[in-house]
């Protein structure tokens, strides 16, 4: 800072410091009084985690609303797959008060055991016992003292030798659920745990590591969303815990909406790909088809929400994702966590790598890497979860054609000059919100015609479908019958 | 500073969001707000899984199959099994050139869904039988499809089977009542309404059956469908002239009913548009055919509504078919009892026979049993013919009824 130049105001925290637990206060070390059975606060403990009775009971309260409701709406419950939200969100509920009431080193171990627990209800006591075999070897390998390229390496072996004798696995009668278990939570968490003993300057403690992978909420979504490594450790208790809580239930609640939101879209409006014979019926398959990914995000929403419970603050997963103004504000938005991972582990070395080339060149090569990177590990997701590789045309041209869209916007965004967003500034209200609503109409139908490629059987069958709808009926009946209860309704009114 | 919560006005706002959502189950919406009802069942039905949504033709898509799965296997309740498809199940025989297009195979030993598919003699999935009746026996003929054929199921466990029990236990042999009941098995999987005329007119009378039981689905429509494209694909005589007359007023042409070289139809989706608006009318003269067939036997004729398991009936889902057929049966007198609402109360994974398989299980043919005996006792003209009592029921609260085999009923 120059002379005479004098900061008024504390400087922001860079965007990556903002979860970093802020200095506890000189209070925070003091006993409380020695007449109640559990401290206020602990010694040593920060401020975010003192205790007061009122806002916990509203919070559990909330939760046990919660539980209703996913009881009452069958919320995540599956043929099959039974009631593992309910049960878990239901543990959760059991164990909160001894975790909140429990000095802060107790807390991550009482959530691993919660989350072993958790295990247990879902899977049962022998898949159990595998998955936690399998989780310790490979968390284990993370720990040896031989350098990281031998453990990277050794985690990759074994990871191959399950591929190879997986089929013999199942035919020996290793319960079916044990492989995508223990893949949900090591294929992608894995990876970033390596990058971090990479770069970490001190060794991870294992008791963070284990409640990294450990984590409550996986059993009943093996989709789960990538959740880094340090943005978890650095959330943690780095807000008052029942500000975390409530943070936490609203992204329940809200994930609750989505899921709900999904039902009403596949029950009400869905139609099947053999029902297009016009443009009305073409537009209804692509905008539906494209909500039908509510169910993830509701599902992250939730599994993200339950986390908050214990005390890890984490970012949003998704962001108004069906409001994004641009293809790198969509990519943005949608499933922020494999965003982040992919800018971590890829686009960024990639980036790096290239700091000698041209910045145009140099952006478009780590975009490309990076969409490419994002459909070869959704297909090896698709192996890990369900056993079949998903790669196909589709997938291919979904990834390539959203790709060659971000990488334009990318390159599109870095040489909009400061001038011209003043510019953008100085253009009337009015005129910059149809701009940008245009924007978001435009964004909003080509990912949704690109949704509904990547969702059809084949390229033939995606474009037979469109032919049908291009060449069919141009009229609206479904529009017509809208505006015709509307006016009735009006009409009443 | 971290800031901390000064004022629980927030947090008691928050709460009023879930609490809406509970309210919105909890309270009855009324009749009237048939929209808001349907919404609500909507909301409260799980989306189906992968196998269900092509079934309906819905393609899936990557996170669709990444969340819901193909054939997923049980994750904590130690059920499992892969959905298996009728016909790739090797339990039929296709009949050149006939109406049925197929039946059951004869003394058939196949494990399905990890359980024994046994056929009778006659193509039937139950106990072998003769057809000549014995003296005493009071015989009962059930009609239908999958439902009721016991799909994934052995028929010992078929709610079919389970009535025989019933009806044996409770009032075989007592004063006045016949001395063995029979409930006979005659459905077949993916049968339709019109196949199930068939089988009545060319396999069920020649078993002096003394009841007919009609099974329907809101699935039939669908049924009709399949078996009248199979019936055109596979040029066979259309045989009744009601179907004929149908098929006629379709205005198909030549090119709706055009083969490829593999034998299927080529303009399948237009042709199916052209059959729908007559489905229901053929299902109409399906039901009239086999009441006037039942009628002329002089053999009393009843119709069941048996619901499938999973959202695809669920009470929004399922009330205009169950009307329609409730209203054609009384249309044809045929006395009714609805079962379509037997396994609302029930998760479906607790009785469906597989994921993404809509068959009840062992389980869920107890409950269509008990529901069945239930109505049966409720309705005054069929407990009169198979007194559908629990054994609790002392012998001298039975009704005296006439000597013969068949009891006297006004049917």
């Amino acid at each position: 800072m120059g002379p005479g130049i004098v900061r008024t105001s504390a400087p922001t925290r860079a965007p990556h410091q903002r979860f970093r637990p802020g200095p506890a206060p000189a209070g925070a070390t003091e006993r409380s009084s020695p007449r109640r059975w559990f401290s206020s606060l602990y010694a040593g403990e920060p401020e975010t985690c003192r205790r007061a009775w009122r806002p916990f009971l509203i919070n559990c309260v909330h939760l046990g609303l919660l539980l209703a409701v996913f009881h009452l709406y069958q919320v995540e419950r599956r043929p099959f797959q039974g009631h593992a939200l309910e049960s878990l969100a239901a543990l959760a509920m059991l164990v909160l008060p001894a975790h909140y009431l429990a000095p802060l080193r107790w807390k991550k171990p009482i959530f691993l055991a919660v989350s072993a627990a958790g295990l247990l209800m879902v899977a049962g006591p022998a898949a159990s016992v595998v998955v936690l075999a399998i989780a310790a070897a490979f968390i284990g390998t993370c720990y040896l003292p031989i350098p990281w390229v031998a453990r990277a390496s050794t985690c990759a072996a074994m990871a191959a030798a399950i591929v190879w004798a997986r089929p013999s696995l199942a035919e020996a009668g290793l319960p079916e659920e044990v492989i995508p278990i223990a893949a949900s939570m090591l294929m992608f968490r894995m990876i970033l745990f390596l990058y971090e003993l990479k770069h970490a300057r001190a060794p991870e403690s294992p008791v963070d590591a284990l409640s990294y992978f450990f984590l409550l909420p996986n059993y009943c979504f093996p989709h789960f969303p990538v959740v880094d490594y340090r943005t978890m450790q650095r959330g943690y208790f780095a807000d008052d815990i029942h500000l975390t809580q409530r943070r936490g239930l609203a992204m329940i609640f809200r994930g609750t909406v989505h899921v709900l939101a999904y039902r009403v879209v596949y029950h009400q409006m869905l139609i099947p790909a053999s029902a297009v014979n016009g443009i009305e019926d073409l537009v209804v398959f692509i905008v539906c088809k494209y909500l039908t990914y509510l169910e993830i995000s509701g599902q992250f929403h939730i599994a993200c929400g339950m986390l908050h419970l214990f005390g890890y603050r984490l970012p949003e997963t998704h962001h108004r994702y069906l409001l994004a103004s641009s293809f790198t504000d969509y990519w943005r938005r949608i499933n922020i966590y494999w965003k982040d991972f992919m800018v971590r582990v890829v686009f960024n070395p990639v980036i790096f790598r290239l700091k000698r080339w041209p910045t145009t060149a140099a952006l478009a090569t780590a975009t490309a890497v990076t969409f490419l990177a994002t459909w070869l590990l959704h297909g090896y997701q698709m192996y890990w979860l369900r056993g079949e590789w998903g790669f196909g045309a589709t997938d291919a041209l979904f990834w390539g054609t959203l790709g060659v869209l971000v990488a334009i916007n990318v390159q599109f965004d870095a040489r909009r000059s400061m001038a011209r967003k003043a510019a953008q500034n100085q253009t009337h209200p009015a005129l910059g919100f149809a701009i940008h609503g245009a924007k978001v109409a435009a964004t909003f139908a080509t990912i949704a015609v690109l949704w509904s490629l990547w969702y059809s059987t084949s390229v033939g069958a995606w474009l037979d479908m469109m032919g049908r709808g291009l060449g069919g009926s141009w009229s609206f009946p479904r529009l017509g019958m809208l505006v015709e209860m509307v006016r009735r309704g009006l009409h009443g009114v | 500073m971290i800031p901390r919560p000064q004022s629980t006005a927030t947090p008691r706002l928050a709460i009023l969001h879930p609490l809406l959502l509970v309210g919105a189950v909890l309270i009855p919406w009324p009749q009237e707000w048939a929209t808001a009802r349907a919404v609500m069942d909507r909301l409260r039905t799980p989306a189906s899984s992968t196998t269900e949504t092509e079934a309906s033709g819905r393609s899936a898509g990557y996170y669709v199959e990444l969340v819901e799965g193909h054939g997923r296997r049980s994750t904590h309740h130690g059920r499992s099994d892969r959905t298996v498809g009728f016909h790739e199940a090797e339990v039929i025989q296709y009949l050149d050139n006939d109406f049925l297009l197929f039946e059951l195979k004869p003394e058939a030993h196949r494990t399905l869904f990890g359980r024994p598919f046994v056929t009778n003699a006659h193509g039937m999935h139950d106990y072998p039988v003769v057809p000549e009746k014995s003296e005493g026996t009071f015989r009962i003929a059930v009609l239908g499809a999958s439902m009721d054929m016991g799909w994934g199921v052995r028929f010992e466990e078929t709610y079919i089977h389970r009535l025989q029990e019933r009806l044996n236990t409770v009032d075989a042999g007592k004063p006045g009542r016949p001395r063995r009941y029979e409930v006979l098995n005659f459905a077949v999987a993916a049968y339709s309404p019109l196949q199930r005329l068939e089988a009545l007119r060319r396999k069920v009378m020649m078993f002096e059956p003394d009841l007919v039981i009609y099974s329907a689905t809101t699935l039939d429509i669908r049924l009709m469908e399949i078996h009248l494209c199979d019936l055109i694909r596979q040029r066979v005589d259309l045989k009744y002239d009601f179907v004929r007359k149908a098929v006629a007023s379709c205005g198909l042409t030549d090119d709706d009913v055009r083969l490829d070289d593999q034998g299927m139809l080529v303009n399948k989706p237009t042709l199916k548009r052209k059959l729908r608006p007559s489905y229901w009318w053929l299902y109409d003269q399906s039901l009239s055919a086999i009441a006037a067939e039942c009628r002329s036997a002089d053999v009393p004729l009843a119709m069941i509504i048996i619901p499938r398991v999973g959202p695809e009936d669920a009470p929004s889902a399922r009330a205009e078919p169950v009307a329609r057929l409730s209203a054609m049966a009384a249309h044809h007198a045929i006395p009714t009892l609805n079962l379509s609402g037997t396994f609302d109360r029930d998760d479906p994974s607790e009785l469906a026979v597989a994921d993404g398989d809509d068959h009840p299980n062992a389980v869920g043919h107890e409950r269509l049993f008990e529901a069945l005996t239930q109505a049966i006792a409720a309705d005054p003209r069929l407990s009169q013919l198979i007194p559908c009592r629990t054994p609790s029921k002392k012998p001298d609260q039975w009704p005296e009824v006439s000597s013969t085999n068949r009891p006297k009923s006004n049917l």
